[in-house]
């Protein structure tokens, strides 16, 4: 059956303005984490001040996002496919904008970090670092190309990035014991590796995203859902 | 005359013979055999109205082709899809309205209650048992009180005039309005008003299942806000299917959902997940508004 199929341009037109400033979005956070791990791998105050100072950039950005989402949904009230892209867009966003602020952390402890440079090699922060910011890119690429197959190998990342950051934590542990006097260099050490773990957190918070734009199926909380499911069979049986 | 229960498959007159005692969900006739998903177990168990295979021409332009599904009891079901898709036509099947167009054909079978509606059935009878409010407010030219009452009286209702009117001014949710002025004329309500007092005057011959063809067409926001309120509160004693074009207005009264397109039922699903997570390309192309 040939169906006379017309674009419903207005909309589209809408939602071409809120993947372009998504795309921004996604571009400038990204340039904010490579900086700040620029910035802290080479004790590059500089670079850490401009990473602070492009902040307010992200923030305006994130407003500027949550703004087109709201638009759409008093204007065109959006339904299935459309309506995901917008609940998707406005986690993404707020994602996208925390990273923004872990990358900011990162970067504002770039001088007092510069002290404990020894004690970042002995850990895997580095290592963790190259691969959250990998997860990031993947995602945000995995986001607007649609592609759920690229979105489902960020998630197999995250599991190695957590695995790092709990043999950080072991490390640093270790160090404490071994170096007492040096407890306030090593708390930075900690910020770090939690900043980094959380970058990639947020990166498959936003590869499951795409999961759920594209699939319509929602793969967050597992157990939370096995559970409710569980709840809901005993009470029908 | 007694006041109808909310119970599923509560059928009221039984419209061959007019005989209020019979009927209900046990008379449903079931075809069908092998074994049934969960979900069409659930269908058939609590089915008041089942459309079979039913075609439908004017003249020789075929409207309706092999529509097949079941609208569930006290539930609101909507029909959507673009103009000349056939969901209007397929409404007035479901009440024989169909016949009072000349050169019309039919096939198929539509069942109430498991009983078909075509079969050695009377049409006057059907169509007090489902009754139609249509797109525009079509009050008579009498009072309120009159406009109400009449069909019943026609009829051949015995009881208490007074409390009848009542009733279904309460049930369409016009009571508090009209209370006072039940003599005035019908023509002096607002056009919601009006639409709500031809649903009273719909429920008063105790009809089981109640069709709207875009009943809120022609109403202003807050009209059909009331009008939907009505409708949510009417399922609760009463099927109901609704024609619409406002797909808000179907997701927001509506349990079920039935896509159709030129002719064809494309998808009919619970609503919420008809417009979340339609299964069929053609219903996301539609409701989206890529298409139609």
């Amino acid at each position: 059956m040939a169906i006379d199929v017309h674009s419903n341009r207005h909309l589209d037109e809408e939602l071409v303005t809120l993947r372009r400033l998504l795309f921004e979005m996604s571009e400038l956070v990204d340039e904010q984490v490579a900086g700040a791990i620029d910035a802290v791998s080479n004790c590059d105050v500089e670079l850490a001040h401009r990473v602070r100072e492009r902040d307010d950039e992200v923030d305006k950005l994130e407003l500027d996002v949550d703004h087109q989402c709201e638009r759409i949904l008093a204007l065109f009230t959006p339904v299935a496919v459309d309506l995901r892209l917008i609940i998707s867009a406005v986690k993404v966003n707020t994602d996208l904008e925390r990273i923004g602020d872990h990358a900011k952390n990162l970067a504002k402890n770039t001088q007092k970090l510069e002290r404990c440079l020894d004690l970042i090699e002995k850990t895997r922060i580095r290592e963790m670092a190259d691969e959250a910011r990998g997860m990031l890119h993947e995602a945000q690429d995995a986001f607007m190309k649609q592609d759920r197959v690229l979105a489902r190998e960020v998630l197999a990342h995250d599991r190695h990035v957590d695995r790092l950051h709990d043999e950080t934590l072991k490390t640093i542990a270790g160090i404490i014991r071994a170096q007492p006097e040096r407890a306030d260099e090593i708390v930075h050490l900690v910020n770090m590796s939690k900043s980094v773990e959380r970058i990639a957190d947020h990166a498959k918070n936003i590869a499951e995203l795409v999961v759920f734009l594209v699939e319509g199926v929602d793969i967050r909380h597992r157990g939370a859902q096995a559970a409710a499911a569980e709840e809901a069979g005993n009470e029908t049986s | 005359m007694t006041e109808k229960t909310a119970a599923a498959g509560d059928t009221g007159v039984d419209v061959e013979t007019g005989d209020s005692s019979r009927g209900g969900v046990s008379g449903f006739r079931n075809d069908e055999t092998g074994v049934m998903s969960g979900d069409r177990a659930r269908d058939v168990a609590t089915a008041k109205v089942r459309v079979e295979n039913l075609d439908f021409w004017y003249g020789t332009h075929h409207v309706l082709k092999s529509i097949t599904l079941d609208v569930r009891a006290n539930e609101v079901t909507a029909f959507i899809g673009p103009s000349g898709c056939g969901k209007s036509t397929l409404l007035r099947c479901l009440n024989r309205m169909n016949e009072l167009i000349p050169d019309t054909r039919l096939e198929g079978r539509v069942l109430i209650d498991g009983r078909d509606i075509y079969e050695n059935a009377d049409p006057v009878m059907v169509r007090r048992r489902i009754g139609m409010v249509f797109q525009k407010p079509n009050p008579f030219p009498k009072s309120i009180f009159d406009n109400v009452i009449w069909g019943a009286l026609v009829n051949g209702y015995k009881g208490d005039r007074d409390e009848l009117v009542e009733r279904c001014l309460r049930q369409a949710a016009l009571w508090d309005e009209v209370k006072d002025r039940l003599d005035d004329q019908a023509y002096g309500l607002s056009g919601g008003q009006q639409q709500r007092l031809c649903i009273a005057r719909t429920l008063a011959v105790q009809p089981d299942v109640v069709l709207m063809d875009e009943p809120a067409s022609a109403l202003d926001p807050i009209a059909t806000a009331k009008l939907e309120e009505t409708i949510l509160k009417l399922k609760q004693r009463y099927t109901i299917v609704v024609v619409t074009h406002n797909m808000q207005q179907a997701g927001r009264i509506s349990d079920r959902t039935a896509f159709f397109y030129m002719g064809e039922l494309i998808e009919m699903d619970d609503t919420e997940q008809l417009f979340t997570r339609p299964s069929k390309k053609r219903t996301e192309d539609y409701i989206t508004g890529r298409f139609g």
